[in-house]
């Protein structure tokens, strides 16, 4: 890290937490067609599971 | 944690959240690390256990599609809003059990399992270590020595050495090793097959038992369930390092399901095929002596990353969610604690280790899918994705203090989904109930805890304005400082 950091766990929790309020964060949130795509595969093998079971 | 002038270590720095320069790991990085994880003993000994209720085409669909369902649930429960936020884990867990309930579920959870697995992963590499040994003719076979927990004890002092180093050494150390590791498995895996032969290992039954095979399929399925859903927040702890969503969670994923399968399948065959899923035991025989003792080296060396990437995740979660006296000792100092509570386990219980292996892990299970179906709720209904960092890491009364520090509402709907579990399933003895057959136990356990937690929650904590719940006066004065909605 680049940034000095402060001697104290408290004090650096609250060094973070500023600069993460202040920070231009990029977009942590898992695109749409991932997420869906995430849902389909974890659905779809418990339904394969089943049919394994059926035949 | 250093005192006086000193700045604090960056390894303890880093289980607070991330800062967007410390969350530089790529797609690459995050696949190398997880296969590092996933690549070690546990898989074979998973492979073997399922080779214990099915034979290899059921067993390969349980391996393949319960670790894919396990840990999808997985991300949308915990890791994909742990990795958002750059939290701890069990930080994360604050906003549904409170800050003295997460806690609580910490001590069994990481305090009770991470000892265990670490036990698990040096016991075998010692015992590769030993057998790497004999073969060099280092030491004679009847030697009388404790060889293999002396092994074993320093496959822990070399993963204590590289776990305090922090997380550039885990990725560094897991961008070197993982293609030694991905060759050793899919050369087991081959070795295995040559041997024993497509058809016998595809005509090879498990041990008899009394149910039917949908029954046993869905006993295998579980299984893998709960071995997915048992990475809870170790992957999580280390997800956040990923720089972009998208390639952590795919890095994360692939690196968990199908590079799983190599160790998973081969220790599957060879349970079947030659009545052990321990690789120490047939490698050497199987492949030659020169191969064998090169595999068995790299067998080592996938313990050790294992095991390393273990250390690392919990550690993270010990030093967060246990206090100031926990901090005081350091990033380090708490590694060589758990690595010193591994040693003991390792001298008195080796051999219950094993043969408990399978309803230890289940019985964790029960309460991991609990878990899951409090935070599902939480997440996805009541909170809709929102959480206040800030308040996640004020333990002293800020938006997620509930009541005391505990959630009863969310401890209540764990206790249900355990209950769900056990009746679905009794873990220790392996019974089944005749719903189980269609349902599994996990998903049921996670279905009852996100009911039980969300009618609570409206009926009792929201109602009194506790847990910063959209909703409540307290909650809308606390998301003016929440994450913007996108």
């Amino acid at each position: 890290m680049s940034r000095p950091r402060p001697t104290s766990f408290d004090e650096e929790l609250e060094r973070r937490l500023a600069i993460l309020a202040r920070c231009e964060e990029p977009d942590r949130r898992l695109p749409r067609t991932d997420t869906i795509a995430l849902a389909a595969i974890t659905a779809g093998c418990f339904a394969i599971v089943l049919i394994a079971q059926a035949l | 944690m250093t005192k006086g002038a000193n700045r604090i270590e960056a390894a303890l720095a880093e289980t607070l959240p991330l800062l967007p320069e410390e969350r530089s790991w790529s797609f690459r990085d995050m696949l190398a690390v997880k296969s590092g994880l996933s690549i070690a003993t546990w898989g074979f000994l998973f492979g073997g256990a399922t080779g214990q209720l099915v034979g290899f085409v059921d067993g390969f669909i349980a391996l393949f599609f319960g670790t894919a369902v396990g840990l999808g649930i997985l991300f949308f429960a915990l890791l994909l809003p742990v990795y958002r936020n750059g939290c701890e884990s069990f930080v994360f867990l604050r906003s549904a059990f409170g800050p003295i309930g997460a806690s609580l579920l910490a001590v069994p959870l990481v305090l009770g399992m991470v000892p265990f697995s670490a036990a698990i992963l040096s016991t075998m590499a010692g015992a590769a270590t030993e057998e790497v040994l004999i073969g060099l003719s280092l030491f004679p076979a009847d030697s009388g020595l404790p060889l293999a927990a002396i092994m074993s004890f320093a496959v822990l002092g070399v993963s204590f050495l590289l776990a305090a180093r922090g997380s550039d050494t885990l990725r560094l150390f897991n961008l070197a090793t993982v293609p030694l590791l991905v060759l050793l498995s899919g050369g087991l895996l081959a070795a295995v097959f040559i041997e024993a032969g497509w058809d016998t290992i595809l005509a090879a039954a498990p041990p008899e038992t009394r149910w039917d095979r949908p029954t046993r399929l869905m006993l295998a399925v579980e299984l893998n369930i709960v071995a997915a859903i048992s990475w809870f927040g170790l992957v999580g702890n280390l997800m956040r390092y990923g720089q972009s969503a998208r390639g952590a969670t795919w890095g994360t994923w692939i690196g968990l399901v199908p590079v799983s399968l190599l160790p998973a399948t081969a220790g599957l065959a060879s349970s079947l095929a030659l009545g052990s899923p321990d690789p120490v035991q047939w490698m050497t025989p199987l492949v030659g002596p020169v191969l064998g003792l090169a595999m068995l080296l790299i067998l080592i060396l996938a313990n050790v990353s294992s095991a390393v990437g273990l250390l690392q995740g919990n550690v993270t979660t010990i030093i967060q969610n246990f206090g100031a006296p926990i901090r005081q000792l350091g990033f380090a100092g708490m590694t060589g604690i758990l690595c010193v509570i591994a040693c003991l386990i390792i001298w008195f219980a080796t051999d219950a280790l094993y043969a408990r292996f399978y309803s230890i892990t289940a019985s964790f299970g029960a309460i991991f899918a609990a878990c899951i179906g409090v935070l599902l709720a939480d997440r996805l209904v009541l909170r809709r994705s929102k959480v206040d960092l800030a308040g996640l890491h004020d333990t002293a009364g800020g938006p997620y203090a509930f009541w005391l520090g505990v959630n009863p509402a969310a401890l209540i709907a764990l206790a249900v989904g355990f209950a769900a579990y056990i009746t679905l399933l009794e873990p220790v003895s392996q019974t089944p109930n005749p719903a189980f057959r269609y349902l599994s136990a996990s998903l049921p356990a996670i279905a009852a805890a996100f009911a039980v937690h969300l009618a609570l929650s409206r009926v009792v904590t929201i109602r009194a304005r506790r847990g910063g719940y959209p909703g409540g006066r307290q909650a809308k004065l606390e998301i003016v400082d929440a994450e913007p909605a996108e």
